[in-house]
């Protein structure tokens, strides 16, 4: 789980026998060196008490590393491209390329990506015994904190916060040269591939001259094998190497350690970074900032501070998902009801109304069964009032009737009409005269059934008509 | 178990009950709609219906209004009708019940042997009353001149029910 942000400041440690640097960062600002200098001094205590108490009060972390000469980096890659998979045996692959067991150690797995269809990370590992060691050494110093980083990561984090490549086919290389051990990282662009710590056969003191040249030594002896096992990454032929940590601080050093001869025939273009002896400092305190997954102290390990965050973060989440679910069991009930409450004014509206029809015999929730079954009675019993009021009533349809057959010269010798139902014989001087009729009928919305049995002696066409009207 | 492992069970309750319930509404939400809709247009329909039989009870208040509650004697309107002339056959039929204490009488009129011109005359007498005698059915066979022939109506009349 990654470090909560509640925090804003960071003070980046690095500490040795006897060396102390301090850098403090805050978010969205450049960092700053609070200490560098002897350990055992009044100086380092004060600078090392502000830090505890910033962080006791909950106002800053505090980041140490985890030595690179005791932390394992390693790049991994699993046949297939589900990133959610591959975190289920990231664990499993990196157990086999370890000298301990996975179970005893503790592991950060970063940069997972997809490369060539294949889930790639660069994992990171250390004893567990070996980091509580290391934890133990800063407590006695009087700090018990918060981060305990992947050195390697936290460089090159750091380094690529202050000097990012401009493209990402870039071959460079960050030396960063401590007292015990020099760290080689390599990468490509952005991105870390490896790290190779180079153990120094004595410290390296800056005014010791016999240190600095065993060192420069181990370099030109070791670093051309680094560089030509990193041309085989890449296509470019010149590749970018940053300098920093404190033993790159003395010029004379540096200038024999960039020279020509170490480079085996690869062109390099050297850079150094600022305040240069700071340069972990400051990247740690960075990294503890970014929450970005290099922090050891995880699990059983985890800070006090950092497990109340986890767990006030954790609790604001609960508090806003509960807000939220609270906001939306709210809305979804007005709605609700706003719909029930509307149901029930045009349930009550419909009962009212159909009441004024049905009348007080009318039961809730038959409202249109009963309305049908009255109309159909009412229809029965105001029919005779409406055939009352009807100024052409049936006597005017009779007329119009004649008239027709007037019209169609057509003789009738049986008529008889009801309402709704019509039958006619007779006979006319030809059929189409009858259809003329029966088209006249069916104008009015009548359903006519002609038949013509023959003709009359008299040579006119006979005809049966029957007609019925809803 | 911990406050923030209590807290985390109540927030996942209030989040599973928050999205049944808006899947609920989801789900239902459509056919209470549809509902409504139709219950507006049944409202709607009652209301048209309720002024369906404005014209009739107008009527009937009109003719209760005017005391025109029975229509006039239909023998003695013929012998009025078709003084000299050809007297029909006059039978009545039992009485309906109508609208509000008013019932509808029925009867059949027949003749052998009629002028459809006298037919004529008799129709628009009869009608011409208020309530008067409509014709509801008619059936008739002419004869040979076709002028004339038997005929058999069926008049109705509207009539005030009297206790």
């Amino acid at each position: 789980m990654k470090t909560p942000r509640s925090i804003s400041t960071a003070i980046g440690i690095e500490i040795s026998e006897d060396r102390l640097v301090l850098a403090r960062m805050k978010r969205r600002a450049t960092p700053q060196t609070l200490y560098a200098g002897p350990l055992h001094c009044a100086q380092a205590t004060k600078a090392l008490d502000d830090a505890r108490m910033d962080m006791e009060k909950g106002r800053a972390f505090a980041a140490v590393s985890a030595p690179a000469n005791l932390t394992l980096i390693r790049h991994l890659e699993a046949p297939f491209a589900s990133l959610r998979k591959a975190e289920k045996i990231w664990p499993a692959l990196l157990d086999v390329t370890l000298p301990f067991p996975v179970e005893n150690a503790c592991c950060l797995f970063t940069q997972m990506h997809l490369e060539k269809k294949h889930a790639v990370t660069l994992a990171a590992a250390i004893r567990e015994s070996d980091l509580q060691a290391t934890l133990a050494k800063v407590q006695e110093a009087g700090l018990d904190p918060t981060h305990c980083q992947a050195e390697a990561l936290a460089l090159w984090a750091g380094h690529i916060a202050e000097k990012p490549a401009i493209r990402e086919t870039t071959p460079t290389l960050l030396v960063w040269i401590g007292e015990a051990y020099t760290l080689c990282l390599r990468g490509i662009g952005n991105r870390l591939t490896a790290a190779h710590v180079l153990r120094h056969p004595q410290p390296l003191k800056p005014d010791h001259e016999e240190s600095r040249k065993a060192f420069i030594g181990l370099f030109t002896n070791r670093f051309p094998d680094i560089l030509n096992e990193h041309r085989k990454i890449t296509e470019e032929s010149t590749f970018n190497v940053w300098w920093c940590g404190p033993g790159a601080e003395h010029p004379a050093g540096l200038q024999a350690l960039q020279s020509p001869a170490v480079a085996g025939g690869i062109v390099l273009r050297h850079g150094v970074h600022q305040a240069m002896g700071s340069f972990l400092a400051r990247a740690l305190a960075r990294s503890a900032l970014a929450a970005d997954d290099t922090n050891f102290r995880t699990g059983a390990l985890l800070h006090p501070l950092c497990r109340k965050l986890q767990n006030r973060a954790a609790s604001r989440i609960c508090s806003r998902v509960m807000a939220a679910s609270v906001l939306l069991i709210a809305i979804n009930g007005f709605w609700h009801q706003r719909l029930n409450a509307q149901a029930e004014r045009l349930q009550s509206d419909l009962f009212e109304a159909a009441r004024t029809i049905v009348g007080p015999s009318l039961q809730r929730g038959q409202e249109l069964l009963m309305v049908e079954r009255t109309i159909t009675r009412r229809d029965e019993e105001t029919a005779p009032f409406r055939r009352s009021m009807d100024t052409a009533g049936m006597e005017g349809r009779i007329g119009i009737l004649l008239e027709a057959l007037l019209a169609q010269n057509i003789e009738v010798s049986q008529l008889r009409v009801a309402p709704g139902a019509l039958s006619m014989e007779g006979h006319a001087p030809r059929i189409e005269a009858v259809e003329a009729f029966k088209h006249s009928l069916e104008n009015q919305d009548w359903t006519v059934q002609l038949d013509s049995p023959g003709k009359s002696p008299e040579g006119r066409t006979l005809f049966l008509l029957k007609g019925s009207r809803i | 178990m911990t406050a923030l492992q209590k807290q985390s069970i109540a927030a996942w309750l209030f989040a599973g009950v928050a999205v049944a319930l808006s899947l609920h509404t989801w789900l239902s939400t459509p056919e209470k709609l549809a509902r409504l809709q139709r219950r507006a247009a049944d409202l709607e329909t009652v209301h048209h219906l309720s002024t369906r039989w404005d014209a009739e009870m107008a009527y009937q208040q009109s003719l209760k209004a005017a005391g025109q509650i029975r229509p006039p004697d239909l023998p003695e309107m013929a012998a009025r009708a078709l003084e000299g002339k050809p007297q029909p056959r006059i039978q009545f039929r039992p009485a309906r019940p109508a609208l509000e204490g008013w019932q509808v009488r029925e009867a059949q009129v027949e003749w052998d042997h009629v002028p459809y011109s006298l037919l004529a005359i008799f129709l628009d007498y009869a009608g011409g009353f208020r309530p008067g005698w409509r014709l509801q059915e008619i059936s008739f066979h002419p004869d040979a001149e076709g002028a004339q022939g038997a005929v058999s109506l069926v008049l109705e009349a509207l009539e005030m029910e009297t206790p």
